[in-house]
């Protein structure tokens, strides 16, 4: 495997680990807990991170070489 | 009396992760047992009789589909899900035909996850409740969820379409880049889409 494939599989298991945290805790927490904003925040910066792997991962297509 | 719970090995070398489905497998009532590799992986198989099995596909001592293989040789009752960070439509497709209850793209899809082993615990609470002797208990694979030579036929074009799915949306939609990681041609993929009904 490549070192940026490496790369991108290492990153994707460590962001894994970011949200499905944040997903166990927003499960758990209260609903009106006042935690749960901020969880929620990392949750969706996790997100962001992944989608951003995501697009860096992708072939670029010939069309916008 | 409590019942015992019923036992999920999982089998990953990545220690996060793994803490991570341990975290949350007990939360539905799983005792977890780990392993960070394929030769431990049988061990603990022989030791902790597990219900289900869930297996990276790349680990240092093994390729996971070669786990795969071996936990259902050895355990027909242990159903296997498979995880991956990426991988082939075609690495998709030989899991389901070995045998594996379904596979899971990293990171890992938890609400899937959930209705898998909720459905493996009532799998097994309703083999326990038929109260059969030991040694005399059904083999999973023989009960409904799969066909006679062992296969979720219904599960693999939807496999397929989630795969394939979930890959387009990593490349935004862009169909030949899709087509490039999932190692078809472009046109395959079309031929796919149609047949998946995504196009």
């Amino acid at each position: 495997m490549s070192d940026s494939r490496v790369f991108v599989h290492d990153m994707k298991n460590v962001l894994g680990i970011v949200i499905g945290y944040s997903n166990l805790l927003l499960d758990e927490l209260p609903a009106d807990d006042p935690h749960r904003a901020d969880v929620d925040e990392i949750r969706k910066a996790g997100d962001a991170a992944l989608e951003l792997v995501d697009r860096w991962a992708a072939p670029v297509p010939e069309e916008l070489k | 009396v409590t019942e015992p719970q019923p036992v999920l090995l999982v089998v990953d070398d990545d220690l996060g992760i793994v803490r991570l489905i341990d975290r949350f497998a007990r939360t539905l009532g799983f005792e977890v047992v780990t392993a960070a590799c394929g030769q431990e992986a049988m061990a603990k198989l022989e030791s902790d009789k597990a219900a289900v099995a869930l297996v990276d596909l790349r680990m240092p001592d093994a390729d996971g589909l070669e786990v795969l293989r071996r936990i259902r040789a050895a355990d027909p009752n242990c159903q296997v899900i498979l995880m991956t960070g990426d991988g082939s439509i075609d690495t998709a497709i030989e899991a389901i035909k070995l045998g594996a209850m379904d596979y899971l793209g990293k990171p890992l899809e938890f609400e899937r996850l959930k209705q898998l082993l909720s459905g493996a615990r009532d799998h097994m609470e309703t083999l326990a409740s038929l109260d059969l002797p030991s040694g005399n208990q059904p083999d999973i694979s023989d009960l409904p969820l799969r066909d006679a030579r062992g296969v979720h036929t219904h599960l693999l074009s939807d496999v397929e379409r989630d795969h394939i799915t979930r890959v387009l949306r990593g490349t935004a939609g862009n169909k030949k880049a899709a087509a490039q990681l999932l190692g078809v041609s472009r046109r395959a993929l079309y031929r796919k889409l149609d047949r998946l009904g995504l196009r």
